[in-house]
């Protein structure tokens, strides 16, 4: 019978299920953070100290401004999910290594408040919030933002824009290889592309990341690019240099698949990446901006509700 | 020592049970649950044999209550029937203690039709979920992981599994019949054809073995019942008494218990010990309930009783949802379950409703998954509730109505 001690023994009582696959926002927040590290780590490799100055500005500045938002609002502070960290440090990613302290400040503050706390923190964001923060900069401050016109003292070449000025032939004359370990000019977490594919498989094996929105994403660049390039094959580049070019990998890998932005059904999943993935090529053919990637996933992110119409049958519903 | 103490997930559904079924402890003391059932009809201080009838349920296809040892009711709640065993003190000095009848034996092979559903409902066993069908599924599948006993009670009680086979078939009147095991499994059942079904967890769901086996996503002139259904029907056949006993998967063990027996007897028994901050959880990891104390009694359709240690998993919380999706592509009802729960989160419950909440299996594998660990589970359910106490009540009005 129960003796003295297991009857005065005081358990926990909880909703079940009483198993859980053990993945916390905080443990994917942490190792998402730890999966864009190799692309910091390039990034200080080919801009030297600037890059590193730029990113860990932009971290400090989006967890202060996120527990400035908790404490305005008068509730618990959620800095401890690490969320604000990947914000800022994803943010800093679209960044050119050049840019000034002020300008860091004011588009990690604008991520975390515009892009996230207005619409109530982590899960009312509509939009992705590093690119909120992103785009606001560069309709603001055009030439700060522009790598090819704030990076000077540098022999890297933004593949983009030369493709933009000077025509497919310059564009050509930075090979693949180099664009692949991010030896081009751009913003400086957003160009490794082989350090960020590493960071998505780390994430993909861990099973933190599913890989339809990635996936979709790059076959949307390659679908548009192949047909731009079948309209023309001595204007258009070929799909892989839309994929090596500019921030196409951080954008498929790390901010389509932010969780809020992206939509939930796997059909939508898929139309959503595909819509990223062409509108960056259409973007970057007709547009003004030179990489498209940042306004494709806004854009995306825009048609996500609308998305998430596209939802299998119910479970016996005909 | 048995290891109940289960920290690392699985969703395999074939047993791990290591050898047969042992017997479970001789409790002193008993506390037979109540669900709805009336307790005019028991007084405090009776004494009571086996079998004795403890509490009727108004509904003429739930199961009756009844005393599974000798011994004297010493308490009566909403919730449940305590019985000591021993007799009660005599009503003078020097006279015999007073002491129940015995129950008699009741012959169910000679009944059929409403008649046997009638004595089975005074035996205990609950018939509401057995109406007539042309298709009888058994499922012979283990209902969640940590419940081990299906495998174990086709093979090594077959006579009485098959003798409650025979009372379904009365019951249902199929015209066909399957037996659903799982992949892996070497367990047959005569007169079914046997069909395996992939033995991982929410797969022996009745909704999700119905489709394996038919094909559709549609419980229409299809019974399910379950191997420890049949065991317990099949039971009751055998002996004619009332349903007084269950078996518990505990570990890599399973024990035949008496129904109310305390589970800190059970664990007692099976040398288990729950810390304090642990769940002690009867009824499986993904659906079952935590209790708050051991004194409360195993009750006739619990099949597994674990321990959870505290820490083991991340607690759960009451932030925002995320979106990240993980409910919706894990769900077997294809619903999107994160809606749904928010719904209910803010009492839209209309909105859950268009969102199909009905059509969830109470699988419980949104919670699983969540992100930030919210109680999905407990919301949708929850969300049912309310809508099923809304749809009855305007039905009542209806009628009132004219």
């Amino acid at each position: 019978m129960a003796n003295e001690a297991t009857a005065n023994t005081l358990f926990t009582v909880a909703a079940p299920p009483h198993w859980h696959n053990g993945r916390t926002v905080t443990l994917v927040m942490v190792e998402t953070i730890l999966a864009l590290l190799p692309a910091a780590a390039m990034a200080v490799y080919y801009y030297g100290f600037p890059a590193l100055r730029v990113m860990a500005l932009s971290c400090a500045t989006a967890v202060a401004a996120e527990a400035l938002c908790c404490k305005a609002m008068g509730r618990e502070s959620s800095i401890d999910d690490f969320h604000a960290v990947l914000v800022g440090l994803l943010f800093s990613f679209l960044l050119p290594a050049t840019a000034p302290w002020w300008l860091v400040m004011v588009g990690a503050t604008a991520s975390i408040v515009v892009g996230k706390m207005l619409f109530g923190g982590l899960g009312g964001n509509p939009l992705c919030p590093p690119i909120v923060g992103w785009t606001i900069l560069a309709i603001s401050w055009k030439t700060l933002m522009d790598p090819d016109a704030s990076v000077l003292n540098t022999d890297l070449v933004n593949p983009l824009s030369q493709l933009k000025y000077m025509g497919l032939l310059a564009a050509q004359k930075v090979n693949f290889a180099d664009m692949f370990v991010g030896r081009q000019l751009g913003p400086l977490g957003g160009v490794q592309v082989a350090a960020l594919f590493a960071g998505g498989a780390y994430l993909a094996a861990r099973g933190h990341l599913k890989l339809t929105i990635p996936f979709s994403f790059l076959i949307g660049v390659f679908l548009a690019a192949e047909f731009f390039m079948a309209k023309d094959v001595y204007v258009h580049p070929s799909p892989i240099f839309h994929v090596f070019a500019g921030s196409t990998v951080l954008g498929a890998f790390f901010l389509a698949v932010d969780p809020n932005s992206s939509p939930v059904n796997k059909a939508a999943m898929v139309l959503f990446g595909l819509t990223c993935g062409i509108m960056t090529v259409i973007i970057r053919v007709y547009g003004i901006y030179m990489d498209g990637v940042p306004f494709a996933i806004l854009l995306a992110n825009l048609f996500t509700p609308m998305f998430d119409l596209i939802k299998p049958k119910p479970f016996g519903v005909r | 020592m048995i290891a109940v103490t289960m920290t690392k997930p699985t969703f395999d559904l074939l047993s791990n049970i290591s050898g047969a079924v042992q017997d479970g402890p001789e409790p002193a003391v008993v506390q037979v649950p109540l669900r709805g059932h009336s307790t005019k009809t028991i007084k405090k201080r009776v004494p009571v044999a086996p079998g004795t009838l403890v509490a009727e349920h108004p509904d003429p296809a739930v199961g009756d209550v009844h005393s599974p040892i000798w011994g004297v009711v010493t308490d009566v709640t909403e919730t449940a029937v305590t019985i000591t065993a021993g007799s009660a003190p005599p009503a003078k000095e020097g006279e015999e203690p007073p002491r129940a009848a015995p129950v008699a034996p009741v012959d169910i092979a000679s009944l059929a039709g409403e008649d046997l559903k009638d004595a089975l409902k005074t035996l205990g066993i609950s018939t509401r979920p057995f109406g007539k069908a042309s298709t009888l599924i058994v499922n012979g599948l283990n209902p969640e992981p940590a419940t081990g006993i299906a495998e174990l009670l086709l093979s090594d009680f077959r006579q009485t599994i098959e003798k409650g086979f025979s009372v379904f078939e009365e019951l249902v009147e199929p015209s066909e019949t399957f037996l659903a095991v799982a992949e892996g499994s070497f367990v047959s059942l005569e007169g079914g054809a046997v069909k395996t079904v992939p033995a991982t967890y929410p797969n022996s769901l009745n909704p999700l073995v119905i489709k394996a086996l038919t094909g559709k996503e549609s419980a229409r002139d299809v019974t399910v019942v379950s191997v420890m259904e049949l065991f317990a029907v099949g039971r009751v056949a055998e002996t004619g008494m009332p349903l007084t006993e269950t078996v518990l998967t505990l570990g890599e063990a399973a024990f035949r218990v008496k129904v109310g027996t305390p589970l800190a007897a059970v664990l007692e028994h099976a040398g288990v010990t729950a810390a304090p901050l642990d769940r002690v959880v009867v009824g499986g990891p993904m659906r079952g309930r935590a209790v708050p104390s051991l004194e409360a009694g195993v009750s006739k359709d619990d099949y597994s009783l674990l321990v959870v240690p505290h820490g083991a998993f991340p607690m759960v919380t009451d932030r925002a949802c995320i979106n990240c999706g993980e409910c919706t592509l894990v769900c077997p009802s294809r619903i999107m379950p994160g809606f749904v729960a928010r719904y209910v989160e803010f009492k839209m419950y209309g909105k859950a409703g268009e969102f199909r909440i009905d059509t969830c299996m109470d699988c419980g594998l949104c919670g699983y998954v969540c992100t930030v660990r919210r109680p999905m589970l407990q919301l949708i359910r929850l969300g049912k509730e309310v809508l099923e106490i809304k749809s009855s009540t305007l039905a009542s009005c209806r009628l009132q109505g004219g």
